[in-house]
């Protein structure tokens, strides 16, 4: 059984490296650039388990050091209160993002209109929109997996 | 395979039950395109499954789970941020809806200024200003 030093467990960097990581990490954090995951919320509060699931693997990716979800109804908190903590932990961009699969009336005007108030509300923050859930081409990876999970191919 | 709805839209979840059965299915697979095991995927579709096996009794129906949690969604959202659109893109998915439906009474958009399919003078001003 071969023996690994201590030192390349604790170190497996030297220090120079690790201090050029954190600075990067830092540099990478200024300005704070925030992810707002725009969600439709539920009568059934439990189905949202799922959603924080992928929420966290989001927040484990580290691109962003500010994640939160906001809820259009249903749910707390709102955009709108989720839009003030990302600025009240110091967000100077935040990207907004409709966790929708469709164009309903939601995505097509609802939250544009939200990120516009916003917008007029921190004129020193910089708001951007990305295209909702639905447009992506992995959602047909995963409708296929969830078809042959019965189908039994 | 074909597309049926669980609300407002075309065609409804029954008539494409019917549709299936028509071109000879015996066995129908019903895949819930929903994010999360909420009310239309606990109660609602259900319900609709319970009316089409009483439509057609000798069909099995095999429903299968809504997309729920997938690690691909966090590829998707972080996707989706790294491409944002420009601000003047925000409402063009309203466009391009208009070039699938109809005037449908049912439709929350319908008789709004939101609605592709009413020329409402708001509309026209975005998407002939952008070009």
């Amino acid at each position: 059984m071969s023996v690994t030093t201590n030192s390349a467990i604790t170190n497996p960097v030297s220090n120079d490296e690790q201090d050029s990581i954190i600075l990067n990490r830092a540099a990478d954090a200024s300005p704070k650039s925030a992810l707002l995951i725009m969600v439709h919320g539920t009568p059934r509060p439990v189905a949202n388990e799922e959603m924080f699931r992928v929420v966290q693997v989001v927040k484990a990716r580290g691109v962003y050091p500010i994640v939160e979800v906001g809820f259009m109804e249903c749910n707390a908190p709102s955009i709108p209160e989720s839009i003030e903590a990302c600025i009240a932990q110091g967000a100077t961009k935040v990207t907004a993002v409709p966790y929708f699969l469709h164009t309903g009336t939601h995505v097509a005007d609802d939250l544009p209109t939200l990120i516009e108030a916003a917008q007029e509300q921190y004129p020193e923050v910089e708001f951007a929109m990305g295209g909702y859930l639905g447009r992506s081409e992995l959602l047909t990876d995963i409708l296929e997996a969830r078809t042959r999970a019965v189908v039994g191919v | 395979m074909e597309v049926g709805y669980l609300n407002y839209s075309e065609p409804p979840f029954a008539e494409t039950v019917a549709n299936v059965v028509a071109q000879g299915a015996t066995r129908i697979f019903v895949t819930p395109y929903f994010l999360i095991p909420g009310k239309f995927v606990k109660v609602d579709l259900p319900r609709a499954i319970d009316a089409a096996q009483s439509a057609h009794p000798d069909v099995t129906f095999i429903l299968a789970e809504p997309i729920g949690y997938d690690e691909l969604l966090a590829d998707a959202l972080l996707k989706s941020a790294a491409s944002a659109l420009p601000h003047t893109e925000w409402r063009s998915d309203l466009v391009q809806a208009a070039q699938s439906c109809r005037a449908n009474p049912e439709c929350p958009l319908y008789g709004t200024p939101a609605c592709p399919r009413q020329p409402f003078p708001l509309l026209t001003i975005q998407t002939t200003g952008e070009a």
